[in-house]
This record gives C-alpha cells, structure tokens and sequence, in this order.
C-alpha cells in the first residue's frame, strides 16, 4: 500500500513551546528535510553534557523521527516539566538520553544570546542578522564583515562557529576578531554574554524607542505571542508587516517623490495607511483622484485649519484657486476661490449634483468622469465672509489633475507664500503635515509653524540642476527578437518627465536621445582602485579595457563605424518605450563570453561624442571622457555636481553576451583582404586565361580600407604574391581557408562567397569547375547550406550559361544521399513553384533560366516518382 | 443597343459567347465553317491576313507566314518576323512587324465579326497571366475596336459557368478547376454555394499545354523517321507542319492505343506508328508539374483532396487520358465528365459580362443570372521595393516589401508605413513590384511602374511613408505613397495604357484587311 505522505502542520499549543537548547546546522525553511544532528547545546542549558555535538536524535518518547520537523512537531505535545527519553546515534550506537525540561523561567536565564549570525560565503564567515542586545558591538560591526576568530580561536565555518559558542555560558566574555569588509582592517570587539531574560527587556525597550510607539508596541506583542519568534512562520509574517507600518508614514509624507506617489502604492500598502491613521482620516482612501480627495470633508477641514485668521485668509480657498481657470494668488481676480465654507454641489456641461444628495461612490465616479474627459468642473460653494454667507461659483481646471500628490505640491506654496518658509522649512512642514493623519503623531497645527520657523532651518545649497527640475531616466535591457531578428532591447523603465523637456526644448535647444554599448568585461574595480593608488593614469586603463560595439552597418552607425541608436526628442509623443540593437548589425572587440554596457544618455545638442570610441567630449579636452566608466566601476553620480550641464539624464544597463566570432581587435584586417585576394585567384588558378581576366577585377573591388601609401603596397605585394602563386597552381586552399575562418566575420565568410559568385558569373557563364570550387569554400567556411544556396541562386540566376555539371539536382537544389524520397519530392516541388513563378520574369535571362530550372527540377520528380 | 460579349482568347483556339434571349450563355459559331470554336492562327499575305482555321491551311505551304501561339508571347518585347518565321526580340530595325497585340487584335476582330453591334467585352485570361500581358490584352481589344470592362480569369470564368448550370446544386461545395488548354495550364480551388463562387487559389504553369504534348509527338516521329531512314525532319522549317500533325496523333491517342501517320520527311513519306504508351512516357515530365500544381494549389488553399467535392475540366488537353488518370491518383476521385470543355470559358466570360451591365440585360436574362455571384482573388503578391538589413551580409540590401498577399480577395486594399533612411532625404524612389512567389529578392520580382515621390522640406530619418494599394475586381491595381508630415503624395492607377505606342500600334494595323 503506498501511503500519502502528509505534511505536518505545526500548531502552537502552548504559549512557549518546550526548548532543549539544542540548534541543529541547518536553515529554519531546511526542517523538514534535514536529519536533527545536533550542532549546537547550550553550556549550562538543561541539554549540557547529556546530548553531545554530532548527535543524530532518532526517536523522541519512542516515538522514530526522521527530521527535524518531525522532532519539532513531538516536542510541540511536551509540557514543561515533563522528562523526556531521547535514543540518539553516537558513534555509530544507539544511546539513551533522559532530558527533565525544567521550565521556561530556567530555560530564559540559561540561554544565551549572541550578538550575530554568520553565513559562509566564498570560504569568507560573513556577519549577518545582528541582534539589538549589544549596542556597541552594533555600532562597530556592518554585515557583510568577516569573523575571524572567537576568543583568539579561529572559525572556519558556520558548524565552527555553532561548536565554539556551545563552550559558553551566560556571564561569559567573548572576543570577538572581525575583518572590516570597509577598509579591510581587523576588529577586536568584547562583549559579556547576556541571558535571553535580559534579551527579552531589551528588545521591549528598543520597540518603545520607536518613533511610532504604537508600532513598535506592535512589534513587541507579536514577538512575545509568537514564543519570541520561535513560531517562525507567524512571526516573520507579522514582523514584516509592522516594520512596513513604520515606514508608511514616512513614504506618505514623501509625495514630491515619482515612487512614492500614493496611485503608485500597491493595494497592500493602502490598506496599511487605513491601519494606521487616525479615527477620523480612517474612511479616507488616499488612492483617489485629487478633486475626490481634496472635496472630503476632513480633508477640508485639516486644510481650513491652516488659515491665517488675522488677515482673513483661506487656506482651501487658496489652494482650490491653484485649479482654478483664470485664478490667481497674486491678484484679487474673478477667478478666486473666496472664502470657502462648504461645497454644494459639482457640475460638468451636461449635469448637476448636488453634494448632500449623493453618494461617496457617485461622486468619486463623476469625478473620474471629469478627469478622465478632461472636463472643465464647475462647483458651487458656500462662501462665509464678514460672517455673511453667499453662494458662488467657481470653474476648476482637470488638467494634470493627479492625486494626494497635487494637494501637497499646492500646500507647499502656501507655506511659502503665506508663512514665507524657506524651501527646508517648507519641507519640514509638508512632512509634519503629512505625518499627523497617522495615529501617534502630533496634529499639525499653527503652533507647529510657529516652531517650524524659529527652527531656522538652512536650505541645501541649489545646484545649477535643482531636485525640481532634474531628470531621470531608468533603462533595462533584455534579449528579444525584434521583426524576426535577435536583438537587445534596452527598455526604458521611465521616462523623463515631459514638461522638465519641455522647459529645455523652450529654450530653443534640440535634445537627443543617445545610446552607446560598451564592452565592460575587462574593467575590475580592484585593478582600477590600484592604478588610481599608484600611477593614477586610469585613462589609459579605461582605454585599453573598455571599447566600444561597432558596426559595419552605415545606417547604425556615427563617425568611424560607431554603433548608436540617436533619436532626437521633440515633443511628449515621441518617447520610445525601447529602442533595439539587432545582434546581426553589432561588432564586439573581443570573442567569448562578454558583459555589454548600454549606455543611455539624454543630451542636449551641445554634448559632442568622439567619433572613434563614441564617449562625450567634455568641454575642450581632445578625447572622450571615461565618466561612464568610473560611474561603472565606483557609482560616482553623472551630473553630481553639475559638471555635465549637456548630459540631462544618464542611466546605463549590463548584459552578458557570447560572441562566436572573433572581435574586431582581434582580426588583422589586411591578413583579411590577402585571403580574400588569394581565395578569388585560387578561384581561376589552373586557367591562366582566366587569372589575367579577374586580374583586374580583383585589383579594383579589393580595397585595403585605406588609400595611404603603406596600404597600396601591401595591396600590391599581395596581387603579385596570389597572382603569382595561381600562375603556377601553387595556391593552397586548405591552409588559405584555415587562415580565413581565423581572421573573418561570418557575414564577411557570406561576403566571399558573394565576392567569387560575382567573379565567376562576370563573363556570363558559370561552369561546373567554378560552381564546384565555391561550393567547397562554402563547406569549409560551414556556411548555412539555405542561405548559401539562396545567394547562389540570386548571382546564377541572370547568368546565361550555367554548367553545374552531372549531378546537376544535388547542386542547384541541395538534395543528397540521406533524404527520404518523400523530402526530395517536398524540395523538388518547392523548387518547381518558385522557379515556375519566375517564367514570366521580365529579365528575359531570369525567365529563360527560371523555365530550364522549372523543367530541371520536374524531370528529377518524374525520375524521382517512377 | 450595343451587346456585351465574353470572349475566351485562347493560345490554340478562341471562343466567342452572348447571353441568349433567356439569359442561357451561347457560343457563337463561326461564320466561316460554323465551328464553336476558331483556331488562334493567323496567315499574313501582305495586306491581309487571314484568322482561324484558314490560316492553318496556308501551313504546309508557306508556314513562316503562319502565326500561332501568340498568347503565349503577350507578356514579351517580340516581334513575328516573317522572313525568320518566328517571334524575334524587338529591336529598332524591326519595330515595325507585328506585335503580339496587334496579332491577338486581329483574332479579337475576328470573332467580333460573329455576331454585330459588339462594343463591349469580358476577356478571359490565364489567372496568372503577368500584368504587362494583362496589358497587351487590353491593347489588342481596343486595336480591335472593343471596350473591355473587365478581365477575367480563366478558372473562375469556367467556374462562373458550371455554377450557372441548372444542375448545379450537384456541384456545391469546393470545387477544383482544372483548366489545361493548348499553351496555358491553370489549376483553382473555389467554393460554390449555389451560384455564389468564391475563388481560394489559383496556381498555374504559362509554359504548359497540348502544345506541349505535340511537341514531344514531334520528337518522337523525328527520332523514328532517323530510325528509319537515318535523317531527321526538318524540324527548324516545317515544325509547324509536323506540329499539326502531332495534334492530329494525339487527338488520335487520346481514343485508342496506337496511331500512323505518314510522314514527309527528307528521305521522303514514312507511315510512323506512334503508341499511346510512347506519348505518355514522353510527356512524364510535364505530369508531373500538373501533380506538382495540383498540389500546390491543393496546400494553398489548406485542402486535402478529400475535403474537395469535384474537379471539374475545362480545355481541350483535358480530353488525354494520362491527364485524367493523373487527376483521379491526386485528387482520389475521377473528375467530373459532361460539359463540353471547349466552350465553357467563354460561356462563363458571357455571363460575367452580363453581371457588369445588368442594366442593358432583358427580365429573362436578369432573372437567369440573378443568383450568380462571383468573389475573385489576387492572383500575385503585389509590393514595393525597400532598403532592409541582410541579417546575411550585414549590409543594406533593396528587398520586397509585400503589400497585398496572393489569395487575397478582391476588392483588397492595404497600407503600410515605410520611413527615409537618411537625414533630410529628398526624395524615395517608387519601384511597384509583381510576384507569383512571396519573394524578397528584387532579382526575383517584375517591376510594373516606377516613379518617385519628392518631399518639399527636409526632415530626420525615419520620416515616415504611408504606402496604400488598393486591387480592385476588374483587376486594377491603385497605389499612393504619402508622405505623413506633408501629405505630399504619389499616386499611380495602373494599368497604364500608353496612348502614344497605342496609336502608333493601331496605325500600323488600321489598313490591314481581316479575312
């Protein structure tokens, strides 16, 4: 019988679970799948001297365990108090172990606690999970540091680490030897172990620290109803989500961030803003469109509060004006909001509704409704002033009518306008604003202003580019194919925000959009940080091991065969989503495996590139800057200090490669152009009528990529060489195609076969010998035997004698020994179609070539069939 | 009032056919010998020329002045020379001989002399006759005097034709056409409902007929007057001749299992014996391209052969056993026997023509083709040229961008975008292309107009060229290329008949007497 193996669920039946102060060497998720040897026993614990480390716990009360978990799940039946019969695996024996649990009391004062948890990573013991008990060792230790030695003993290894610390007990001084991963300097740390009674009333007074004292009494709680985190599952869940709690406020109260934007917020979130504001705000559903949110009653109400009373003014009424068509806050204009009391009702062209009469839902929806149709919304509102009430009418705008993010930016000029707050103060006052809809916060009041502006708070410094009007981009690059072809895609994650490209656009200035790809493979931080240290020439490193993708293709391609993909950017409808770089068209300096940078710049029109290695020229210097590359290796910000006014925005994106070709370093251009010189002799070279006639074609259709005088020699000296050699039948065509394939792209392996194709069709004719000979260079080039035959096809198509010799079906349609009959037929057929399509060709060669190619290839079938 | 006629301009024999009185087609016999159908031979003596059956009589004596086969010339730059006997390219010494047109002309003028006040035609061609043959056909017709209003294709006018059958409600369903006739062969797949005919596929060989099987007869009554007599015939003088007589044997053939002629050869008259086993080996090679296009069409239009209900046979060449037996091993089924495969191209031309003028049709006819309905396909890719990365040669190559897919049924109209390649660009040039395969080459398309489109300004690459074709169901292809910034536009109605070659083409003929 095949038994179901179900999974134990484990339930917490008491409020602490019995421990024997054992660990075992494995992760919390590895339960269920490790065996329970123990690696840790507590020195002084109820364990102490009984278990031993590497013993393997096989059965508990009788019970046989298999797992940890399995353990786990009978211990959770025990009582404190109970004594337990353990059998464990000692040196290959079975031994008894009796264990009397005491009771938790006991169990808190002999347990220790230690102050980290370390994880071995590239035979490094790396700190990580510091605890909160030793704030000084705290304050030293980073994670990410390595522990060396405990006590001047060394450690090695995690179940090391497990095995030294079982020696002490509560009380015990430990010192500690760390590496700082920072400066690579070594840390002597000592600290007294303290028992987890202790750990437990320092962890509740650090929660009562929290800033949010609810949440940090939160968190407390949730510890202590978890067994002090021993009931893992529940406990990592909670803590993960009070630990957001906290932060919540601080993300709400940063709305002039794009993230932290609250439409942006996932719902999750959301729901944590209704757990944690006050009573009141509690209804609010911060999410909504800004008319929704600033039309809440309670939102009026806190925006009314901060009117300024001695000169009569109106904070909502201010702020409403900021939407409102033909308002101002200079003038005293008909526009105006005045004096705003309460909002009667809303109204588009078409419909009017009234406030009191309506549904929250109906008038979020109509609300929508305006935003989305970009409608004008008219309201009506009860004005109060001299304690005269009137009614009136006001025209809002719901152009760039966003959300909660409106309300604050619109605040800010309050602030500014009405209290004159610098831009710090300001800020100080829109995150205290923001921060007292959350329980546990002040309320913000005028009060609050008051202290605000005695603070004296100093503005940043502005920087030419300030935090307002800065741009950013983010990109991301993927492999993918674009119209059939393997391509990089470099997507962008986002976009700059229009209206700051407009402003520069404005000005009369054209920006672009650039993207250069690096090869980055060979830059490593350690050698850079050296040179810097020692020689300081980092340029020449940076020249030497950072190159630029080309590209053969001039359409890609700026100055000397530089891959770019350049837009110029000229209005809100013209932003890519991504731009693609076909794998076919990009030239990499090295084979192998390869790490690509993709380099986004947004610039204006007065950056100029080096058109060898395609890096910005900064300000007068006569070669590229390597910014790109110290922004690579150490994260030094472009535009940190404004020295790039030119570069509005930058973002750059790694990925890896496998090159299959060799790179163009790596290729001897002019080793090339000899092959290909002595490959299209080796074409004729039994024929010496035939070598004199593509004599001349050779010399003029070969370039050497150079007129300079050096190259015309070499030119020369090659033509002499082949031609000679040819004359006496004396070129070798393996060893030329050996060094061919070494030294050739393969679109340039495709480019020969075009070449000889061309030479050996020029006269008009092309024999079996000549269709023999390219077919072989095909071969050994390893060629795509479809493409190759397509090209062949193209080039002998026009040609008006065509001689391709006995076994004329295998040459001109690929057919061969190991086909069925029944893929013969299929290409025969394919063949007859296309060539058949072909008889009434305009060129009256192609036609007469496509009805002998058409009757060709039905006669093979009718062999084929018989 | 003026009738409107359908006429089946056939490589061998043509065709002439009305609609009767009560709207049932009829082939008008010739008023030279009364046979439905007239040989498309024309005899030249000097000023005259003598069309049909005639003409073929005038072979054994002077056979240089004898042409035939035109059709299979319409889409070629050649003149027939008298003196060479043959069609030869044309040059400015011999621009003067007749055209293939001006010779279709004379056929059309012919056949027009059957019944009077003709004006207006329906012409059968090929489905997948080039459109520079299109062309000539449309020239020869109004050479001849006639207003063509629409052209059709072969197979869907035979299809027209079964479909407006009164039995047809046998034949519903998909319907393979198989149309061999002595130049051309056309293979389609259409659906009929009722006497609504949709058209799915068509494939076709312009190079394949009986004249091809006579041929091959040649062949074989040379190597057995060698064989005999140790000289072959004079196949470079007398192949017309000897050509007649191969018709003869294979009409023959097709009846009974051997057949002798006498042969007049150099050693003088033989009596050769050629047995039907002989022919059919010798025409292997052309079965099989009917099996491959067969096929072809078959997997075009996503059929199997038992999904397709008939295969019904139009053209003479039907008539040879091999032909049938072929059909049946392909399509699992005997085709369909009993219409008189001669006639039935130009009938369904007459009733086309009857659907494009209802208007001067009586009640009877009306009603009697009231329920047929046609839906045609676009029997070519039809595209433009481009510049486009060869992912092969890493460069920019001019490639095929296919505007309107082969298949596509008509009226069809499509658009796509195109953009310049460099920065301020001032001009594209427009290349409209012609293809029976999707091909991508230039080598590989005909190119049926050329043109160019300027732009007033200058712009960035990447400016952006909306392309628009539009086919319509009398096969006129329109094409506009628009510049999306300036709307500048270029547009183009093709097919373009050249008023100033057609003057000249029909002075040259206007004193020529027909007999």
């Amino acid at each position: 019988m095949i038994k179901k193996k179900i999974k134990k669920k484990f339930v917490q039946r008491l409020q602490h679970i019995v421990r024997f102060d054992v660990e075992f060497d494995c992760k919390h998720e590895e339960r269920s799948s490790h065996k329970p040897l123990i690696s840790f026993i507590q020195a002084g614990g109820i364990s102490d001297k009984k278990f031993l480390l590497g013993d393997l716990i096989i059965s508990i009360n009788n019970i046989k365990i298999k797992t940890i978990s399995d353990l786990d799940f009978e211990v959770n039946k025990l009582n404190w108090g109970d004594k337990v019969l353990f059998e464990v695996k000692r040196e290959d024996k079975i031994q008894e172990v009796k264990i009397n649990t005491v009771s938790f009391d006991s169990y808190t004062k002999k347990k220790t606690v230690w102050p980290i948890e370390v994880e071995l990573k590239h035979n490094l013991l790396k700190i990580k999970n510091k605890g909160i008990e030793y704030e000084k060792f705290n304050k030293e230790i980073e994670d990410g540091d390595i522990l060396i030695s405990i006590n001047s003993e060394e450690i090695l290894s995690e179940s090391d680490y497990h095995k030294k610390r079982s020696k002490y007990k509560v009380g015990d001084e430990i010192e500690f030897e760390i590496k700082k991963i920072k400066n690579s300097k070594l840390k002597r740390l000592k600290i007294k172990l303290i028992n987890f009674k202790k750990s437990i009333m320092l962890n509740k007074k650090s929660c009562e620290n929290f800033y949010l004292k609810k949440a940090g009494a939160l968190l407390f709680k949730e510890w202590e109803a978890t067994d002090f985190g021993h009931n893992h599952e529940d406990w990592n869940m909670r803590r993960e989500e009070i630990l957001q709690l906290e932060e919540i406020a601080e993300r709400f109260a940063k709305q002039e961030d794009q993230v932290n934007i609250i439409k942006h917020w996932l719902n999750k979130d959301i729901r944590l803003i209704n757990k944690l504001v006050k009573p009141e705000f509690k209804d609010i559903n911060f999410k909504l469109n800004f008319f929704s949110l600033i039309f809440h009653p309670k939102i009026i109400e806190k925006l009314k509060s901060l009117s300024l009373t001695s000169i009569n003014e109106c904070c909502y009424s201010f702020l409403l004006t900021g939407k409102a068509i033909n308002g101002s806050w200079d003038k005293n204009l008909k526009g105006n909001i005045k004096s705003f009391e309460k909002l009667i009702s809303v109204r588009d062209k078409k419909k009017e509704l009234f406030i009191d009469k309506i549904s929250e839902v109906t008038k979020n929806f109509f609300f929508n409704l305006i935003i989305d149709k970009k409608r004008e919304l008219n309201i009506k509102y009860l004005s109060i002033q001299n304690n005269k009430p009137s009614k009136r009418n006001a025209v809002l705008s719901s152009e760039h009518c966003g959300g909660f993010e409106n309300i604050i930016s619109l605040l800010k000029f309050w602030f500014n306008r009405k209290y004159g707050l610098n831009k710090a103060e300001v800020k100080q006052a829109i995150d205290d604003w923001c921060k007292s809809f959350f329980l546990e916060y002040p309320d913000f009041t005028y009060e609050r202003i008051e202290e605000i502006q005695e603070m004296e708070l100093e503005d940043e410094p502005e920087y030419t580019e300030d935090e307002n009007s800065k741009i950013f981009i983010s990109t991301q690059v993927n492999k993918k194919k674009v119209n059939g072809k393997e391509s990089f895609v470099v997507k962008f994650k986002s976009f700059p925000d229009d209206y700051e490209l407009e402003k520069i656009l404005e000005k009369g200035k054209k920006i672009f959009l650039k993207i250069y790809v690096y090869d980055v493979t060979d830059l490593n931080s350690d050698k850079y940080y050296e040179i810097q240290d020692t020689t300081g020439d980092t340029d020449k490193y940076f020249s030497n091991n950072c190159h630029i993708i080309k590209t053969e293709n001039f359409s890609w391609s700026e100055g000397n065969n530089v891959l770019v993909q350049s837009k110029v950017l000229e209005s809100e409808f013209d932003r890519p989503n991504e731009i693609a770089f076909p794998y076919s068209v990009m030239q990499l300096p090295k084979y192998g495996k390869r790490k690509l940078e993709f380099r986004s710049f947004i610039c204006t029109e007065d950056l100029k590139f080096d058109e060898n290695d395609g890096r910005f020229i900064f300000r007068d210097n006569d070669h590229g800057s390597f910014i790109a590359e110290v922004y690579y290796l150490d994260g030094y910000e472009f535009n940190e200090y404004g020295d790039y006014p030119e570069i509005l925005a930058y973002s750059s994106s790694v990925i890896d490669v496998e090159y299959k070709q060799p790179g163009y370093l790596e290729l001897n251009r002019r080793k090339y152009k000899d092959l290909k010189i002595a490959l299209s002799f080796a074409l004729t070279q039994d024929n010496e009528n035939n070598i004199n006639k593509n004599f001349d074609k050779i010399k003029e259709d070969i370039r050497y990529g150079d007129f300079s005088a050096e190259g015309n020699i070499n030119k020369i000296l090659s033509l002499k060489k082949y031609y000679e050699q040819a004359s006496k039948n004396k070129i070798n065509l393996d060893d030329i195609l050996k060094d061919f394939k070494k030294n050739s792209l393969i679109y340039e392996r495709y480019e020969i076969i075009d070449f000889l194709l061309n030479l050996a069709t020029k006269d008009g004719s092309f024999s079996n010998k000549e269709n023999d000979f390219i077919d072989k260079i095909s071969k050994q080039l390893e060629l795509n035997k479809e493409n190759y035959q397509e090209i062949k096809k193209q080039k002998t198509a026009s040609v008006k004698l065509v001689d391709f010799g006995e076994s004329a079906g295998e040459n001109v349609f690929g057919l061969n020994k190991n086909m069925s009959n029944d893929e013969k037929m299929k290409i025969l057929r394919k063949e007859y179609s296309r060539w058949n399509a072909l008889t009434n060709n305009s060129d009256k060669t192609i036609r007469e070539r496509a009805r002998e190619m058409r009757d060709l290839a039905a006669n093979l079938r009718s062999e084929y069939n018989k | 009032m003026s009738k409107i006629i359908g006429i089946d301009l056939g490589t061998t024999y043509s065709a002439i056919a009305q609609l009767d009185d009560l709207g049932n087609p009829e082939v008008l016999a010739s008023t030279d010998n009364n046979k439905k159908i007239t040989a498309s031979a024309i005899y030249i003596k000097s000023q005259n020329v003598v069309v049909g059956d005639k003409a073929l009589d005038a072979l054994a004596a002077t056979p240089k002045n004898v042409v035939t086969e035109t059709k299979r010339q319409m889409e070629n730059d050649v003149v027939y020379s008298e003196e060479a006997g043959k069609w030869v390219d044309k040059d400015d010494n011999n621009k003067n001989l007749y055209s293939p047109a001006q010779i279709s002309s004379f056929i059309l003028s012919k056949l027009k002399s059957y019944t009077s006040d003709v004006k207006k035609v329906v012409i059968t061609v090929p489905a997948l006759f080039a459109e520079k043959a299109r062309v000539a056909t449309l020239d020869a017709a109004k050479m001849a005097g006639l207003e063509v209003i629409s052209l059709i294709n072969e197979p869907t006018a035979a299809a027209c034709y079964y479909a407006s059958l009164p039995n047809v409600k046998k034949i519903t369903g998909k319907i393979l056409v198989f149309d061999l006739g002595g130049g051309t062969f056309d293979v389609t797949v259409c659906n009929c409902e009722g006497e609504k005919v949709e058209v799915i596929t068509s494939r076709g060989d312009k190079w394949l007929g009986g004249k091809d099987f006579d041929n091959e007869l040649v062949n074989i009554m040379s190597d057995k007057y060698q064989k005999e007599t140790g000289k072959s015939l004079d196949l470079e003088n007398k192949n017309q001749a000897y050509m007649e007589i191969a018709e003869r044997i294979k009409r023959n053939l097709s009846l009974r299992e051997k057949h002798a002629e006498v042969i007049e050869g150099p050693e003088g008259p033989k009596k050769i014996e050629i047995t039907r086993n002989e022919f059919e080996q010798s025409i292997q090679t052309h079965i099989e391209k009917l099996k491959m296009l067969m096929e072809e069409a078959l997997d075009g239009s996503g059929l199997k052969p038992e999904n397709v209900s008939h295969t019904l046979l139009v053209g003479g060449s039907t008539r040879i056993p091999i032909v049938t037996e072929t059909i049946k091993s392909v399509m699992k089924k005997p085709p369909l026997k009993g219409v008189n495969v001669d006639e039935a191209v130009a009938a369904g031309a007459a009733i086309y023509a009857g659907l494009q003028s209802r208007k001067s049709l009586n009640e009877a006819q009306k009603q009697a083709i009231s329920n047929v309905k046609l839906q045609d396909v676009c029997n070519f890719y039809l595209g433009t040229l481009i510049q486009e990365d060869d992912p092969v040669l890493n460069r920019k190559v001019t490639a095929n961008l296919i505007l309107i897919d082969r298949d596509t049924p008509l009226p069809a109209t499509m658009t796509k975008r195109i953009v310049t390649l460099y920065d301020d660009q001032e001009a594209i040039s427009i290349e409209i292309t012609q293809s029976e395969g999707r091909e991508k080459n230039r080598e590989f398309v005909n190119i049926i107009h050329e043109g160019e489109l300027k732009f007033p300004d200058k712009k960035p690459k990447g400016r952006p060229i909306d392309v628009t074709y539009k086919y319509d169901t009398s096969g006129k292809l329109h094409c506009t290329f628009q510049d999306e910034s300036s709307k500048e536009k270029y547009e183009i109605s093709l097919r373009p008949e050249s008023a100033e070659d057609l003057r000249k083409n029909y002075e040259a003929i206007e004193h020529i007497v027909i007999e």
